[in-house]
């Protein structure tokens, strides 16, 4: 229960907070913009609005995964509220799994904003519902999600400046990858090729997580890849999140 | 209440320096039931020590234990301890209500029962008046109020105070110390770190004394004052001579007009009041030199023995 209380405080906290209301007048800065390109462009326009759209939606949910993320436990121990906290019947590992609900509820409510916008504009111009639309969202939603674990875990491990510099590495590499395997220099280079070909072992592949061409070309993707890709966000997430637990029950706060 | 058993506790400033042990082989009880004071100089391993108890940090060795009445797990015993820290910390984003519920919820406490506690202390502490104000707009007494009842919203049998009257007015200072004594006659175990030591000795009746770490006293307040007392009398009195019983034994401070001030042995009492009405003289003050807590230590500062 102490969960969900922890939760709900950081959700209300980050819902009253300027940043995220910023970020969300950027995401539909670029719903706008968006709209506005698909009228220059001839007979597509939903499917301009649905690739911008979808990427601006990417792109915000990032964005505050990343920037809130970094500091959802350095603010706390920073500002010392933590001590209030941790000094009640709340275990550490309670007050970080809170922390981080809170903070995907936010995430969610930003996601499904932005989506319902875009929807609109994508049905308004012609576009057509595609079983993926759904899929990409929810990928998209579990993209912020995995990006908020790796940088709460690296912001406990170092500062926030270092974990987002760290995040945003690995979240340009791990997007980089898919594209990595169409250049020349994959196939010429063994080193280049075993290294992209076990990354994703390694690493977070952001990749897997991106079923944009596929919505957009309205491609068919099968039920076992979905949920791959789905388990695959899943297994990162968790495993970031022990790591991340594991280093809040070893954490001074002194 | 609360048990230390030869604990010790070292911080690395960075990689490449030596730790530097804060607190050093500490080992003291504070008892059920009592008030008990903590005083040390800045960086004597006050706050560590607090923090240690709390689990904030881990400590190097030794043992840090609680009375059975507390509970045996780390949460039950936490439920019971009222924690408010140097500067107390706060969302301020939240109404001191909302504060207030918010850890209220976290210790399981049902609505009625945090609004009713909150109604309390909120009066008793003047501060219910800004329940509904958010926090960002609290002055500093104010937020040390608000602190408070949030310490105590859940009713705790032990309350731990890390410098709770610093920065408050003497007004303010007056309250605390009366919610205190309030507190700890209703059976609450307090324990409290001070710079103040006047606050310190006028209402704890135990006390621990720590230096660079290591363990200076720990015991009754009162022992330590009486094992201090220089025994001596402090006296004023009107006689045309210094009576000769006591001739040697005084030391005198100031004379004027007859009228003498200085300092007889405790066991040179009657023979000085003998000599007064053998020799019409009169007795105008007579008062045991007891030290305060603050001398006391400022004595023992001089020969080495503390250093507060």
């Amino acid at each position: 229960m102490n969960i969900y209380y922890v939760a709900k405080q950081t959700f209300q906290e980050i819902y009253q907070s300027k940043i995220l209301i910023n970020i969300l007048f950027l995401g539909i800065f670029l719903l706008l913009i968006t709209f506005v390109v698909s009228e220059f462009s001839y007979g597509v326009g939903h499917k301009v609005t649905l690739d911008i759209g979808l990427g601006a939606l990417s792109l915000s949910a990032a964005t505050i995964a990343l920037f809130l993320g970094s500091t959802l436990i350095q603010k706390e121990i920073a500002n010392r509220t933590l001590y209030m906290v941790i000094s009640r019947p709340v275990s550490r590992n309670s007050f970080l799994t809170g922390k981080m609900l809170g903070l995907s509820g936010i995430l969610f409510i930003n996601v499904l904003t932005l989506f319902i916008i875009l929807y609109v504009f994508y049905s308004l111009l012609g576009g057509t519902f595609n079983y993926l639309i759904p899929w990409s969202l929810f990928y998209i939603y579990l993209e912020s999600l995995l990006v908020m674990f790796i940088v709460v875990f690296f912001s406990l491990i170092s500062n926030s400046i270092i974990a987002i510099f760290i995040t945003l590495t690995l979240f340009v590499s791990g997007h980089a990858m898919e594209t990595v395997k169409e250049t020349a220099a994959y196939r010429l280079s063994t080193f280049l090729k075993n290294f992209v070909d076990n990354y994703s072992m390694v690493a977070p592949d952001f990749s897997k997580l991106n079923i944009k061409p596929y919505v957009l070309y309205e491609r068919f993707l099968d039920q076992s890849t979905l949920y791959s890709a789905m388990f695959y966000g899943l297994f990162w997430i968790i495993l970031f999140l022990l790591l991340s637990s594991f280093v809040m029950s070893k954490k001074e706060f002194s | 209440m609360i048990k230390f058993e030869n604990v010790s506790k070292s911080f690395q400033d960075d990689f490449w320096k030596k730790p530097k042990r804060v607190v050093n082989n500490l080992s003291f009880e504070v008892n059920k039931g009592s008030l008990c004071g903590f005083l040390g100089a800045n960086g004597a391993g006050k706050t560590t020590s607090i923090k240690a108890t709390l689990g904030f940090i881990h400590i190097d060795s030794g043992q840090i234990s609680f009375d059975r009445e507390m509970g045996k797990t780390p949460m039950e015993i936490r439920s019971r301890i009222g924690y408010f820290p140097e500067s107390p910390y706060f969302y301020p984003h939240m109404t001191g209500h909302d504060f207030c519920m918010y850890l209220g919820q976290l210790q399981s406490i049902p609505k009625a029962k945090i609004l009713e506690r909150m109604n309390y202390w909120g009066e008793r502490l003047a501060i219910a008046f800004a329940f509904e104000k958010k926090i960002r707009g609290y002055s500093k007494g104010m937020l040390q109020r608000l602190g408070f009842v949030s310490t105590l919203i859940h009713e705790p049998r032990l309350v731990i105070l890390d410098e709770p009257l610093s920065g408050l007015d003497p007004v303010g200072r007056k309250e605390f110390k009366d919610i205190l004594i309030d507190l700890n006659n209703r059976g609450v175990t307090i324990f409290f770190s001070s710079h103040i030591v006047s606050d310190v000795e006028e209402i704890c009746d135990g006390l621990v004394v720590i230096r660079n770490g290591e363990l200076f006293y720990s015991g009754k307040t009162e022992d330590l004052l009486n094992k201090e007392t220089t025994k001596n009398l402090r006296v004023k009195f009107y006689a045309e001579k210094i009576p000769q019983d006591i001739q040697n034994s005084y030391t005198s401070i100031k004379n004027r007009d007859n009228f003498h001030i200085g300092t007889i042995p405790l066991e040179d009492k009657d023979k000085l009041l003998q000599s007064l009405l053998r020799e019409n003289g009169s007795i105008h003050e007579l008062i045991l030199e007891k030290q305060s807590l603050e001398e006391i230590i400022y004595n023992t500062k001089k020969t080495g023995e503390v250093n507060l």
